[in-house]
């Protein structure tokens, strides 16, 4: 009977309605880390840095490390726009907080007279989608039933042992973004990316396709990558040079030591499909160099295999695990 | 000079012992609550008050010579006997050449003893330990009562005689006893005149209107046959029937015993020849009837008050007819009939008056207080990030006597509210609004200070209820909170009376409350400080 009575003191004492909290302010930052960011989706190579670029001077700096490192800063360029866009946006205060759900904006795009706003939506504690949406008629003070919005990147995102150690992955629609920035008005084509990060660095899968960048050239890729510039890495990648086109697998170490696996075909090699493998040291430079048309005899050797850090990989071959 | 004031000086203690004259000294009691089983009067203590009132003006016994006792035990009210008998030989012994000693008692009794709610005294140690003071007057006034739950009805105590020889003249010496009604009738107390029906005849004697003689002063004999008749005839026509004050005496010598002396000491009302009818009048600064009076064509009628607002109402089958009259030292107003304005019965604003009296002499008392102050959690990181600081405002309403003598219930209503901005983080802050209402109810004690009234502590306990609103900016941006909380707490402070009806008061209160948000349960403690400025309703 005393407890029962106490019970009642207590359910008594207990408030009704929503208490103030500053939980959701709190929980801001959260919703902003399930957002990609450029740590999370760049792809760091050896090279890419201004001391390697001074490197490049030398003129026996390895081929492969070259290639690697414009196709990893085309990527990057690609992608890091886009972040640097939202990065804008979601380092202005929250417009809108709910629950489960944060809206910054809309704020004013780079592209006059455009809007731009990004949702971010908690479906369970870990498991996030988000959406950067943009509006190509409408100022800041449109209301949201006046204004058309078209959603320039959309992804999901589940956290691992904390946010920082999640994966998930992000569309982005080129024909999208030039309705905010002026600059990319003729671009088009979808980018697919699925992006994670663990102990070891990160790992992404990228798929771009029919993509229409500066040369209004629709192109289709493929960019794997695993690991970073302080674990070592694996970056294999398709790309163009001229009428040719290159299939690179290339791997490095902590220690930027690397190796790339590569095929060449298209231009003057017609129908044949020319394998190669470069090595290279700390310093970039080339240790050994192999160019072998199949079905020749007219192979092209610098150096020796001896000096190389990873043995053969088939380009194409499946991607390391992280 | 320096000598002339030595001499002055040297004289003093001859002085002191050289022979006095007559002395006056006076016990008043009143007591509202009869114990268990009685019902409570409304008028009892205020009663008392007035008559101590009327002997201080104008019966010749100043408030240093009375002692007023509102409810006390038993045991103080033999004390206070005791403490009487003691003046009166201290002042045989100063060689005064005549003390009278006068006792008033209004309260509930049985046949056989004053009934207090702690006990009771009875008749006969009551008169011996007067008896035994050596007074050479005694007089005992009695204005007793039984319960009556339904009619209020004061039972009458068993009165030893009644007047033997209203022609009687007496040189002071001896006893007299006067009670308000006869054996086995009921004394009766009246909303119509907020007073016992017996006190406030006896009182509307004293201040002049039982001046039969037209000599200036209210004797024993005129005080009494006018309060004889004025109390049958008014009550005769009430549902416990006529009331028959009662006499008895047993005195010696030659004299009349003078009550009052209507001397010229504070103001006047004079009901000249020319009216007629039975006058009420109204203190308006008290807010209470001081006396009636009966006016008699021919026959011209002095009445001495203090100097105040009155309201004089004349009580006719038609209408109310007033007339107001503001009277400094020493100056007489004249009562006119024919300048008297017609009030209609629903208008007579003395009825709140009464009203008022009515709650004040059951003890209880209405104050309604305009509150300001501040609120804050104690907890620094609540009070910085979380619910700030707020000021308040509000009103509290007080009522005294619910709750016994120094009980007292409070409930008050404040609203707050502010705006804030707080930093979470270096990253993360916010701005809001925030508003506040504050709800609480709890009994209070309200000891009374001897020698103090002006000053009165309390303490109590509290049940409260906090419901804060929150609104961050920019407008929208979430949905604004809102939360009710049920804070149990205590509160105390003091009350300063700097007016009869008005005063102010601080207080401290400190609640707490099981909060509950974001899946955790924390004890919060909050306090407040207001300041009240309180009126008497």
């Amino acid at each position: 009977m005393t407890s029962r009575i106490l019970l009642s003191l207590l359910v008594l004492l207990v408030g009704c309605g929503e208490p103030l909290s500053n939980q959701l302010l709190l929980e801001d930052d959260l919703f902003r880390e399930a957002l990609p960011s450029t740590e999370d989706v760049g792809t760091s190579v050896p090279g890419a840095t201004e001391d390697d670029a001074a490197a490049r001077d030398l003129g026996e700096r390895a081929e492969m490390v070259d290639i690697t490192v414009s196709v990893s800063a085309l990527y990057n360029g690609i992608v890091f726009s886009l972040l640097r866009m939202v990065d804008r946006v979601t380092e202005l205060d929250v417009t809108r907080r709910e629950q489960d759900r944060r809206i910054w904006g809309p704020y004013a795009g780079d592209r006059s007279g455009s809007s731009v706003r990004v949702v971010v939506t908690r479906a369970d504690d870990a498991l996030f989608a988000y959406s950067v949406e943009v509006a190509s008629v409408g100022p800041l003070v449109a209301r949201a039933g006046d204004t058309r919005w078209e959603v320039l990147m959309s992804g999901v995102f589940e956290g691992g042992e904390s946010l920082e150690l999640g994966q998930g992955e992000f569309l982005l629609d080129f024909g999208v973004w030039g309705l905010v920035d002026a600059a990319l008005a003729e671009r088009s084509g979808v980018v697919r990316v699925g992006h994670g990060r663990g102990p070891g660095g990160i790992s992404l899968d990228v798929v771009a396709e029919q993509l229409i960048t500066d040369d209004a050239i629709p192109r289709d890729a493929v960019y794997t990558f695993r690991g970073g510039l302080e674990t070592g890495g694996f970056f294999e990648y398709e790309t163009t040079d001229g009428d040719q086109s290159y299939l690179v697998r290339s791997r490095w170490t902590a220690e930027r030591t690397g190796r790339a696996d590569f095929e060449v075909t298209g231009g003057d090699l017609g129908d044949l499909v020319v394998p190669g493998s470069e090595c290279w040291d700390g310093a970039l430079e080339r240790t050994w160099y192999l160019l072998d048309p199949v079905g020749t005899a007219g192979d092209q050797e610098e150096g020796t295999e001896d000096s190389c850090v990873f043995g053969y990989e088939e380009p194409g071959s499946p991607a390391p695990e992280l | 000079m320096t000598r002339a004031v030595l001499a002055l000086l040297l004289l003093v203690p001859f002085l002191a012992t050289a022979q006095e004259g007559p002395e006056r000294y006076a016990l008043i009691v009143g007591v509202n609550g009869g114990g268990p089983g009685l019902a409570e009067l409304f008028y009892a203590e205020s009663d008392a008050r007035r008559v101590a009132d009327v002997l201080d003006q104008l019966g010749d016994v100043p408030r240093r010579r009375s002692r007023l006792l509102l409810t006390p035990t038993v045991a103080q009210l033999r004390g206070a006997l005791d403490a009487l008998a003691d003046e009166v030989r201290d002042a045989r012994e100063r060689g005064a050449s005549h003390v009278t000693v006068l006792f008033y008692y209004s309260g509930h009794a049985e046949p056989d003893a004053l009934r207090l709610p702690t006990g009771t005294l009875p008749f006969d140690e009551l008169k011996a330990t007067i008896t035994d003071s050596g007074a050479d007057v005694r007089l005992l006034l009695l204005d007793s009562c039984f319960a009556g739950a339904a009619t209020r009805t004061k039972g009458a105590s068993r009165s030893p005689g009644f007047l033997r020889d209203a022609s009687a003249t007496v040189d002071a010496r001896g006893e007299v006893v006067i009670t308000s009604s006869a054996a086995d009738e009921a004394s009766q107390e009246s909303d119509e005149v907020g007073g016992s029906y017996f006190t406030h005849y006896l009182l509307s004697g004293l201040r002049g209107d039982a001046d039969a003689s037209g000599d200036g002063s209210v004797t024993l004999e005129e005080a009494y046959r006018y309060v004889f008749h004025r109390t049958v005839s008014h009550t005769a026509g009430t549902r416990a029937g006529a009331q028959h004050p009662g006499f008895d005496y047993d005195l010696s010598g030659s004299g009349d015993l003078v009550l009052t002396r209507l001397a010229d000491q504070g103001a006047a009302l004079r009901f000249d020849a020319a009216q007629s009818g039975r006058f009420l009048v109204f203190d308006e600064e008290r807010g209470e009837f001081v006396a009636e009076v009966t006016a008699t064509p021919g026959r011209p009628t002095r009445l001495l008050v203090d100097a105040g607002r009155y309201r004089i109402q004349l009580r006719e089958s038609d209408a109310l007819y007033e007339q107001r009259l503001t009277l400094d030292k020493g100056v007489e107003g004249a009562v006119d009939r024919s300048v008297m304005h017609p009030v209609p019965y629903s208008e007579d604003t003395t009825k709140g008056a009464i009203a008022r009296t009515r709650r004040l002499a059951a003890g209880k008392e209405i104050d309604l207080a305009v509150k300001g102050g501040a609120q804050g959690f104690f907890r620094k990181d609540v009070r910085e990030t979380l619910i700030p600081p707020m000021p308040l405002s509000g009103l509290e309403l007080e009522v005294r006597g619910l709750l016994g003598p120094v009980g007292a219930l409070r409930m008050d209503v404040l609203l707050g509210g502010r705006f804030f901005s707080a930093e979470l983080s270096p990253e993360i802050g916010f701005d809001a609004s925030y508003f506040t209402v504050v709800g609480g109810l709890g009994p209070y004690l309200t000891p009374r200070v001897p020698g103090a009234r002006w000053f009165r502590p309390f303490v109590g306990a509290r049940v409260g209820v906090l419901w804060i609103h929150r609104d961050l900016f920019p407008a929208g941006v979430q949905a604004p909170q809102d939360y009710v909380m049920v804070t149990p707490g205590v509160g105390g402070g003091f009350g300063l009376q700097f007016a009869p009806r008005a005063g102010v008061s601080f207080e401290g209160r400190l609640h707490g409350t099981a909060y509950v948000a974001d899946a955790r349960q924390e004890f919060l403690a909050y306090g407040e400080g207001l300041v009240s400025l309180w009126f008497r309703l």
